[in-house]
């Protein structure tokens, strides 16, 4: 056992413990279980109609007009590439640097990034209005030898959310497969362990299959960390690499990567904190961890503050005009509710987590959370929205407000995610065996727990 | 060593195990397999040794695709329509750059995968082998140890000494295995 990875935290857990309760988490679901899935089912029902609205009528049920092009629906997409940003932040990163609190809730991080980028990858195919011409943008050989401008920063997006789902995947079977196996060796429906047999690839745990199995865990962790970063700084290229006011800055990118971090372990803790409270893991899932992920939580908002401040100043020291009135627009024109909200929620309420009673109350914990998970859907709105309604020219300045429909697909898409995450919390283990294991001090007997 | 014994040694602590294959490979006693719920490197370098995996290899050609794969289709579909956009270079290095960068990420993991499949022997065909229980992935480790008839006995004692719970018999169930 690797000293620096035991987390005393953990306390006097045995093995055999960690399997039953983390497994009994996939036992039989309850009443309101049940209630959630079919609320989530009926937000789906009424995103997909929203959607199939956008197909069968166009995208004039959007208010998206001039000047105005992209609205709630590119908000939302930016806002769920974000929330995917913690998953492999705690996976991959903190994995390279030995944090041990990572290892009780970092398969649920990673799942809510799988899904969230999932959720995300849907936006630009409905602000797409014609959904079927998606495959335009995909660079596949064709006779005609069109091929996308690798220049634009829309095809690097593509590039850079198709590879962050991909790599995200392998990276999320990969850590489940010694999981998988524990479930076949509890599994007493022979139909049901057959299928697990398959997932499980014959995993043994064995020497040879340790050995590589950590080699490539490291690889995966190492690629995953640059891409990470590259993923929000690619996307925060849709705007900067343009010329609107407000997006043409070069601190776009490290402020999208800290910004999508803020968010993905806000919706992490959002997520987490009424998990352990309904499958009763508090033990595994403790304090200590929520606690760790509220100093980064709380760290991160800080560069997000630091970087509100600096477009302020950059746009007064820049001395140009069209900067200078896109920053006065947003805290006083139309939309001021919107960044005083952000900065609120974002800033704000975050702060609060300098006070340990905060960080240590589960209450404290969910109520920060959920604010940021507002504010950073209100700093997407923000930067979006705000400098495309006030760009250079004041006769082409203009408001947008979305519609009922764009509304109804914002509600679908939290239906989507959070039907995904229970589905899953039902079938798969939203915490790692293996790794919890590996962190717990070794020799804790079953009767000693 | 085809009349050889196999035993397998139940363990409830990584610390015994260690200890175990150490006093084994002491003794020139052979340790086949480990088999462990948690990652323990420790246990891997003992009984696998310590050359490092050759899953690197594989993915090290991932990524060299990848940036080579990346770059070169960037800047052959450039090349394809020499189209000037925005006034922009039609051979842009800097942005066919994000290119690359993806695709090294992409086909790095990708081949990182398929080479721990290949050298973990994934998916495993033989599975379960004779020595597997299903406790191996719950709260115990086994040590399959493959000892001559005569050195079977010394083979128990070293196991039970070190902390075994229990050892068992197994039938070897391949002709590899029982080549060991």
């Amino acid at each position: 056992m690797s000293e620096h990875r035991v987390n005393p935290n953990l306390g006097r857990l045995s093995y055999a413990q960690v399997n039953r309760d983390i497994l009994a988490t996939l036992g039989k679901p309850g009443k309101i279980y049940l209630g959630l899935l079919i609320f989530c089912l009926g937000l789906v029902a009424v995103g997909g109609y929203c959607w199939g609205q956008i197909i069968w009528k166009g995208v004039g049920v959007t208010n998206l007009n001039n000047p105005v092009g992209w609205g709630l629906l590119i908000t939302t997409f930016v806002f769920w590439v974000g929330i995917g940003h913690a998953g492999t932040l705690i996976s991959a990163i903190l994995f390279l640097l030995r944090v041990p609190w990572r290892t009780a809730i970092f398969r649920a991080a990673e799942t809510t990034t799988i899904f969230a980028v999932v959720t995300a990858g849907l936006f630009p195919l409905i602000h797409l209005g014609r959904v079927w011409a998606m495959y335009y943008i995909l660079p596949y050989a064709n006779g005609r030898q069109l091929w996308p401008n690798f220049r634009s920063p829309l095809v690097w997006d593509v590039l850079a959310i198709s590879t962050y789902l991909t790599v995200s995947a392998i990276f999320f079977f990969v850590g489940l497969v010694p999981d998988i196996a524990a479930i076949r060796d509890r599994s007493k429906v022979s139909a049901v362990r057959w299928v697990w047999k398959i997932l499980s690839l014959g995993w043994m745990g064995s020497t040879r299959q340790w050995k590589h199995y950590l080699a490539a865990y490291v690889l995966f962790a190492g690629l995953a960390t640059p891409l990470v970063i590259s993923v929000h700084s690619v996307v925060s290229w849709d705007f900067a690499m343009s010329v609107i006011p407000g997006w043409h800055t070069t601190i776009f990118a490290p402020y999208f990567v800290a910004g999508a971090i803020l968010s993905g372990l806000a919706m992490v803790l959002t997520i987490l904190i009424p998990l352990r409270a309904a499958f009763r893991i508090g033990h595994i899932i403790r304090l200590y961890h929520l606690e760790g992920m509220a100093k980064v939580l709380l760290f991160t908002s800080l560069i997000v503050g630091y970087a509100y401040a600096t477009e302020f100043f950059i746009a007064w020291y820049s001395g140009n005009p069209f900067e200078i009135a896109i920053f006065k627009f947003r805290p006083t024109g139309h939309y001021a509710g919107i960044f005083w909200g952000m900065v609120t929620c974002n800033v704000v309420i975050p702060s609060l987590f300098f006070f340990k009673k905060v960080r240590t109350s589960l209450v404290g914990l969910l109520l920060v959370a959920i604010a940021v998970n507002f504010g950073m859907w209100f700093e997407r709105f923000n930067i979006i929205v705000t400098s495309l309604s006030h760009d250079f020219l004041p006769h082409n300045w203009g408001s947008y407000w979305p519609s009922p429909v764009e509304w109804g697909i914002l509600a679908g898409s939290f239906g989507w995610f959070f039907l995904l995450f229970l589905m899953f919390v039902k079938i798969l283990p939203s915490i790692s065996l293996a790794e919890v294991k590996e962190s717990m001090p070794e020799g804790v007997k079953e009767d000693a727990a | 060593m085809s009349s050889a014994r196999h035993l397998l040694g139940f363990f409830d602590r990584a610390s015994q195990v260690v200890a175990a294959v150490r006093a084994l490979q002491d003794k020139k006693i052979v340790v086949t397999d480990v088999y462990s719920p948690v990652p323990n490197e420790e246990i891997v370098e003992l009984v696998a040794g310590k050359r490092p995996s050759r899953v690197r290899y594989g993915t090290a050609l991932g990524a060299i695709s990848g940036i080579c794969g990346g770059l070169g289709l960037a800047l052959w579909t450039a090349g394809v329509w020499h189209l000037v956009v925005d006034g922009k270079p039609v051979f842009g290095l800097i942005p066919f750059v994000v290119v690359g960068f993806e695709l090294t990420i992409l086909l790095g993991a990708i081949l990182n995968l398929i080479a721990l499949l290949i050298f973990a022997r994934l998916p495993h065909r033989g599975f379960p082998t004779n020595a597997y229980r299903p406790q191996f992935s719950d709260d115990r480790f086994g040590i399959w140890v493959t000892a001559e008839p005569s050195r079977a006995a010394e083979a128990k004692e070293t196991l039970v000494s070190a902390g075994a719970l229990e050892v068992q018999d197994v039938e070897p169930q391949t002709r590899q295995e029982a080549r060991v």
